[in-house]
């Protein structure tokens, strides 16, 4: 009898798996890894979430040795898919050794970065060890608008980059933050990835923390170019169906806050000093990897959403949304 | 970026038995579960739950046998004589085929 010998409370077939299971408590360990590897950055822009640039590593980032004992553990526990960003990820000492690492052990690596410095070379590299995608920011369609978006960066070097990463054959996905100086473009910027040859596009609301705390009345767009800004997007999304994917969140922080409130997903975010927290929007910290083992984090980080202190956080955020500037300031749970 | 949770829905598939190995597509990765197992999509960041059942099915794809093996093994393995595993494995390989988790 199937149902006894392999489905002792069987849904009624295969495909009919209950929504209960997907809930992250019901998991042995996380679906994600998001890793910032370092904070140092080779540009300083104006709404870094992480506050990242030169000579902005962390002081007590993971050594070699922590580096590769966290990986071994991720494998352990068969995290299929991780990213690595920064700070500017292609800067650490080990990325590449790194990337060599996941790749030849069954796991999918996204790699986030600025594409300024990747090379020819260094594009054909990532795609001999196999990486799943890399996603490079670009945010703007246009020399003008990127240059004053990204600090000591430049838009014809980020352009290199992709197209040297489309001649490799690495999946390429772009990145776009929103600023009121290069919402216009975003239709542009839209066209532009897909003549780069990218197969998906990202974008959603800019948050007010990191760099942006002090650029905020530089950077915010106002709800008029935000409403114009979607409504482009969803326009594209149309355009390109099948040929490239437009994701965007039009919600907000907190809505998006209060739904994971009651869905945590199965994603860790671990910060270059081997920090865990709860997710990049909040300051709560449910784990250190320099002290704890990679299961020990994620039992915390399951009851941590829990946490009355979270819940409160969230609620606050409704009558002061100021407090996601408060996000460095880590609260350990 | 989000991973989205997702539960797929039925399918039912009219082909007759194949016997070109099935494999798993390139960004699909299975793991096993205490309730049966998770299968995530990492090119489209869906993860669908799989029940004991649809687990069982994506272990023995795992092990590169086709869909008569496949049907043969899982039938032997669980006493059917009813051809349910048959329905259960033709719906839901043609339910991963659509949703482009299954190479042949």
């Amino acid at each position: 009898m199937i149902g006894q010998a392999i489905a002792p409370a069987p849904p009624r077939t295969a495909v009919d798996a209950t929504a209960a299971a997907t809930r992250s408590e019901n998991l042995g360990a996380p679906l994600y890894i998001a890793w910032q590897v370092t904070n140092e950055c080779n540009l300083a822009c104006l709404h870094c979430i992480e506050e990242s640039g030169p000579g902005k590593a962390f002081h007590d980032e993971l050594d070699d040795t922590q580096v590769f004992s966290f990986l071994e553990q991720v494998m352990e526990r068969q995290v299929p898919y991780l990213s690595f960003s920064g700070g500017e990820p292609t800067l650490h000492p080990k990325f590449f050794e790194m990337v060599q690492y996941v790749c030849t052990r069954n796991a999918q690596l996204k790699i986030e970065t600025n594409g300024h410095g990747m090379s020819r070379e260094k594009a054909e590299l990532l795609k001999r060890l196999g990486v799943k995608a890399v996603q490079v920011s670009l945010d703007g369609a246009s020399r003008e608008t990127f240059n004053r978006m990204r600090v000591r960066g430049d838009f014809d070097q980020a352009i290199e980059g992709i197209r040297n990463l489309h001649a490799a054959g690495v999946p390429i996905e772009i990145n776009y933050s929103p600023t009121m100086f290069n919402v216009h473009e975003i239709g542009q910027a839209v066209d532009l990835a897909y003549q780069l040859g990218a197969y998906s596009f990202y974008t959603g609301r800019t948050m007010y923390t990191g760099n942006a705390v002090k650029t905020w009345h530089r950077l915010a767009p106002a709800e008029a170019q935000y409403a114009t800004f979607f409504k482009v997007l969803h326009e594209k999304s149309s355009e390109y169906r099948g040929r490239m994917r437009v994701y965007f969140h039009e919600m907000g922080l907190l809505e998006e806050l209060r739904y994971r409130l009651q869905q945590p997903a199965a994603l860790l975010i671990v910060l270059p000093n081997g920090l865990v927290k709860l997710v990049n929007a909040l300051p709560f910290v449910c784990g250190d990897l320099r002290r704890q083992s990679l299961g020990e984090i994620w039992a915390n980080f399951l009851s941590a959403w829990r946490d009355p202190k979270v819940a409160r956080f969230i609620e606050e955020l409704g009558s002061d949304s100021r407090k996601t500037s408060t996000l460095h300031r880590w609260i350990y749970l | 970026m989000a991973v989205e949770l997702a539960v797929a829905p039925s399918a039912q598939s009219a082909a007759g038995p194949n016997q070109t190995p099935f494999k798993l597509g390139k960004y699909a990765k299975f793991r096993q579960e205490k309730f049966g197992g998770v299968l995530f999509d990492t090119r489209s960041e869906k993860v669908y739950a799989l029940n004991p059942t649809a687990a069982a099915i994506v272990r023995e794809i795992g092990s590169g046998c086709d869909e008569c093996s496949l049907i043969g093994r899982l039938s032997e393995r669980f006493r059917d004589v009813g051809g349910t595993i048959e329905r259960e494995v033709r719906a839901f390989t043609a339910l991963l085929r659509q949703q482009g988790l299954l190479e042949e």
